[in-house]
């Protein structure tokens, strides 16, 4: 009797490995299919672009050479191994081929979750979760390297988590998961911080004698990791280039990834948030002092920026599987009905017959469906012109950067916030979006500009259309040229 | 039989809390006093509250703007704005930082005392003083910090009602009444009693919750009629409604703003805290109970302005649920046989605050917040007689004060949603050509907009407008008919 119940765990445990790759082959196929929605941030044009270039020199870039205002600063890409896949596989797919790598990011980051998530709590509540996480991180799931970083992320978080419900140290072969975090994103820094409260919360857990040698264990573990963290072509300035970004200050808030939660109309987070506290309140949870400061942390974050969703979506539920897990006995009834011997091979087979779908829905779909860049925001047209009259100083608008950068035209300023600095930056945007509109002429005077392409329904066009020695030249529903004009320029100084 | 002797005495010694909290938050909100006077509104609060006494009437139509003239427009909360105006007349600007901060100081009191029914005297204090801190950005001389004590009271009595599983009582109405005429915000005491009957019916037993859900209905009704004893009668409501229903016109109205986390405020500090305390107590509330919570924080994510009603809704939400943790204790009971009788010690606390507030007020010379205010600018301006002005928002209560009529100013709900965001995208810059079209529809002879108003600098570069002034608050431009009629090449 004991021994055939111990028997159908052992079965459920091994036909569990299916569920997590049912989520994963769901949300591959979903973002897949959806596929042009991920192609919509003019980032992923500059970041392919690196890509290509890292691949056609086989070297790292050191300085920057696509911009005529910073051309030859210090700038290293954090996350060149990401753009490297991009690169490759949009020079093998096209199009289609960052949306195959983006979709299969978001489907193993589902896929680990609900791994993770599974020895805590039953199937269906880690399922939830990880649907709840995906439409929380949906406005953020992009064709760009944090997305390659994410499933490390939810996987790094998760073994510590579990290294500290074990109350011991993670293991050393972790830790080539951070070197591959440092290579993918510049968000590795969150697993570096993270190793602090989830030892503590380790070391809360452990018998009191052990207590100062777990905590040297995570202390050594921490600095190895931190070690693994500069296994980069950069070395240690990996690490100074990914908290470059973090000193941008006041600009954080103007671009829209940093900018801090909006909760003017109902969101999924505000939802989220609003469901943690009734959560909190009316389960009657009692977690641990290091569990509550994780979560207080990771809820500041996505409170003070919005990118910092995906991080509370997807570690929220790891730091709470564990506590709501206790809460809720599991039911052992599921595995009564399952049968013995053919579960391996069920599972085998399974796991063969999800891949091998999923492998020919995307050959079927790629064969009649060409994935293309949302162009609805990219001003091709105009751009046409500007290279028509061989224009060579453009300023450009903000989120046009990266389009001008493929395009091979140099650009004024593009989405490599961290290269330009927080003041130019903020004087461009003060200039542009009619905060500090008397900017906008000294700026165009200091870089010698010849023509804008600006936004079409911002203020920037609006005012340059004012200004004298300006005049439109080309306009459509994505953006509006302005070239300098000889003739009233000329006859300017003639008027007091 | 000492310890039956000395919990009445322990009692009243709690009682004096309060009364302890209640002067010591007014004394420093009257020695800060200037701090209250730097809203703009409360200018033509004022202003309404001297029209209403000089007529013996409430306004129905506005008589004040430019562009509104004659429209439609309620004061819903004219019983303050003549209290504000009387007190002005009598003691200057020290007289409506005392109303103001009478109002503030009852609320914190009567709040202490609403916790302290559950919860030990520091846990008590705790939460008042966060509730203050919550709210001290948005305490001003205006309206809604009189009716600040009105809704503390009605809200701790329909929490106390539930607490027992019980209908509140009826004599409770005439606090309605009181609230409907003092501030628009009396139609959040109508949407707590659905809210807090919910938690009554949930503890009721099954049988008896039929007879309560008829009772507590009966009271809604009466609530509804009580909020409608007011000069505007039926209308009171309406107007109250119409200010929540101006849309995406919130989102450019400071206190109208979604909470902002761009930084660590106090109200993002309360929130997480909110957040630890649900996760750390195992707190098990009943459901009406977290409804409650959760409306009250979703109000303060989407409205600075219900970020007050969050501090001192939530607070009385968890009491009961907290106190069954934390019981005020007997412990406390022998010190209380040194306590003075209440009675006397309130005497002397009134009198202390009182002879305080003569000495102070008789050396201080309370004065509205220059600062933000252009009278230079005005000046200049009525120089100029029956010049059409195109002004910023922050102006129109100034102007309004100055018997100069404002094109916008801050009574957004007489305005409406469409006329402001239209201003708004002007005035901010986003829409130059709008900006030039609003100056030319309207007529306006002379702008007069903040220093560092995108408008006024967009000005400097357009045909037809001169600077004609400038300071550090406020910048005039008006119309340039010299070089306007020279014909641009």
């Amino acid at each position: 009797m004991s021994l055939s119940f111990a028997n159908s765990i052992a079965v459920q445990s091994r036909a569990r490995a299916l569920v997590p790759l049912c989520v994963g082959a769901c949300t591959y196929l979903f973002f897949f299919f959806t596929g042009d929605t991920l192609l919509q941030d003019s980032d992923s044009f500059w970041q392919i672009k690196i890509g290509q270039w890292i691949l056609d020199h086989g070297a790292m870039p050191y300085t920057d050479f696509y911009s005529f205002t910073r051309q030859g600063d210090a700038w290293i890409s954090t996350s060149w191994l990401s753009q490297v896949l991009f690169a490759f596989s949009y020079a093998q797919w096209g199009w289609a081929g960052p949306v195959i790598i983006t979709a299969i990011g978001v489907a193993l980051t589902a896929a680990i979750l609900v791994h993770l998530l599974e020895t805590q709590v039953e199937a269906p509540r880690a399922v939830l979760f990880a649907m709840l996480a995906l439409v929380l991180s949906l406005h953020h799931v992009l064709a760009r390297p944090h997305i390659l970083a994410l499933p490390v992320m939810v996987a790094w978080v998760g073994l510590l988590m579990a290294a500290a419900d074990r109350r011991s140290a993670p293991s050393w072969t972790w830790l080539p998961l951070m070197a591959l975090w440092a290579n993918l994103h510049g968000g590795f820094v969150l697993g570096l911080a993270l190793i602090g409260p989830i030892s503590l919360e380790a070391v809360e857990h452990a018998e009191k004698g052990q207590r100062l040698r777990l905590f040297m264990r995570w202390v050594l573990f921490g600095a190895g990791a931190l070690l693994a963290s500069c296994c980069t072509p950069y070395g240690w300035r990996t690490l100074m280039g990914a908290t470059n970004i973090l000193s941008l200050g006041e600009l954080l808030s103007l671009i829209f990834e940093w900018m801090p939660a909006n909760f003017a109309t109902f969101t999924s987070f505000e939802g989220a948030l609003l469901g943690l506290i009734a959560l909190g309140y009316y389960r009657g949870l009692v977690l641990s002092a290091p569990r509550i400061f994780l979560i207080l942390f990771l809820t500041w974050s996505a409170l003070t920026h919005v990118r910092s969703i995906d991080a509370f979506a997807f570690l929220v539920p790891l730091v709470l599987a564990k506590p709501l897990g206790e809460m809720l006995p599991r039911s052992l009834a599921e595995a009564a009905g399952a049968d013995r011997w053919p579960a391996r091979t069920v599972t085998g087979f399974g796991a063969l017959m999800i891949v091998a779908a999923g492998w020919t829905s995307t050959a079927l779909f790629m064969a009649h469906h060409p994935f293309t860049f949302t162009m609805t925001q990219t001003p091709v047209a105009a751009v046409d012109l500007l290279e028509q009259r061989k224009v060579q100083r453009i300023f450009n608008a903000y989120q046009f950067g990266g389009y001008l950068i493929s395009r091979n035209i140099p650009v004024y300023v593009d989405g490599r916030a961290e290269l330009y600095g927080e003041k130019f930056v903020m004087d461009f945007f003060k200039a542009t979006e009619g905060k500090k509109p008397e900017l906008l002429p000294r700026l165009l005077d200091d870089y010698k500009i010849d023509a804008t392409l600006l936004v079409a329904d911002a203020p920037g066009p609006q005012i340059l259309d004012q200004l004298k020695g300006w005049k439109r030249i080309y306009a459509d529903d994505i953006a509006v040229i302005h070239v300098r004009d000889g003739a009233s320029a000329a006859a300017a100084p003639a008027k007091p | 039989m000492t310890i039956a002797a000395s919990l009445p005495i322990a009692h009243r010694q709690r009682n004096l809390a309060p009364l302890c909290a209640a002067a010591a938050t007014y004394l420093l909100l009257l020695v800060s006093g200037d701090g209250l006077l730097h809203d703009p509104d409360t200018l033509w609060q004022i202003k309404v509250g001297q029209w209403i006494l000089d007529h013996r009437a409430v306004p129905w139509t506005d008589v004040y703007s430019l562009t509104r003239q004659g429209d439609v427009w309620l004061s819903t909360s004219w019983l303050s704005q003549v209290l504000f105006a009387a007190t002005y007349s009598h003691w200057g600007w020290a007289g409506p930082v005392i109303l103001a901060a009478t109002a503030i100081a009852a609320a914190m009191g009567l709040l202490l005392a609403l916790l302290q029914r559950h919860l030990t005297l520091p846990y008590a204090l705790v939460f008042c003083l966060l509730a203050m801190t919550l709210a001290t950005p948005h305490l001003l001389a205006r309206p809604h910090v009189l009716a600040l004590p009105v809704m503390v009271g009605w809200a701790g009595a329909l929490m106390a009602a539930a607490d027992r599983g019980r209908a509140p009582s009826f004599l409770l109405l005439p606090l309605m009444v009181l609230w409907a005429n003092l501030h628009g915000g009396f139609v959040l005491g109508l949407a707590l009693i659905g809210a807090i009957g919910l938690e009554s019916l949930w503890r009721a037993a099954p049988a008896r919750r039929l007879a309560l859900t008829l009772k507590w209905v009966a009271f809604g009704l009466a609530a509804l009629v009580a909020s409608c004893c007011t000069p505007y009668c039926l209308d009171t409501l309406l107007g109250a409604l119409r200010i929540l229903s101006l849309g995406t016109s919130f989102a450019v109205i400071a206190e109208w703003r979604p909470a902002d986390f761009s930084s660590f405020s106090p109200f993002a500090g309360a929130l997480l805290a909110l957040l630890g305390l649900a996760l750390s107590r195992g707190l098990s509330l009943s459901p009406p109970r977290v409804l409650l919570i959760l409306i009250a924080t979703w109000m303060a994510l989407a409205h600075i302005r219900s970020i007050e009603t969050f501090g001192i809704l939530v607070p009385l939400v968890l009491a009961q649920p907290l106190g069954t943790g934390i019981r005020p204790t007997a412990s406390d009971a022998p010190r209380a046989l040194w306590m003075v009788p209440p009675a006397p010690a309130a005497l002397v606390i009134v009198m202390a605050v009182a002879s305080a507030t003569a000495a102070f007020v008789a050396h201080h010379a309370f004065a509205f917040s220059a600062t933000q205010t252009p009278v230079a600018a005005v000046d200049v301006l009525s120089e100029r007689r029956g010049a059409r002005i195109f002004n910023s928002y922050g102006f129109g209560g100034y102007l309004i004060v100055r018997d100069i009529k404002p094109f916008v100013d801050g009574r957004s709900e007489l305005y409406g949603e469409k006329f402001l965001m239209d201003y708004f995208a002007a005035e901010d810059g986003r829409d130059v050509a709008g900006l030039l079209r609003m100056l030319d529809d309207n007529r306006i002879d002379a702008t007069l907009l903040t220093a560092d108003s995108p408008a006024a600098q967009i000005l400097d570069h357009i045909r037809g407008w001169k600077r004609l002034y400038a300071d550090a608050i406020a910048v005039i431009h008006v119309r340039d008919e010299q070089q306007a009629a020279t014909p641009p090449k």
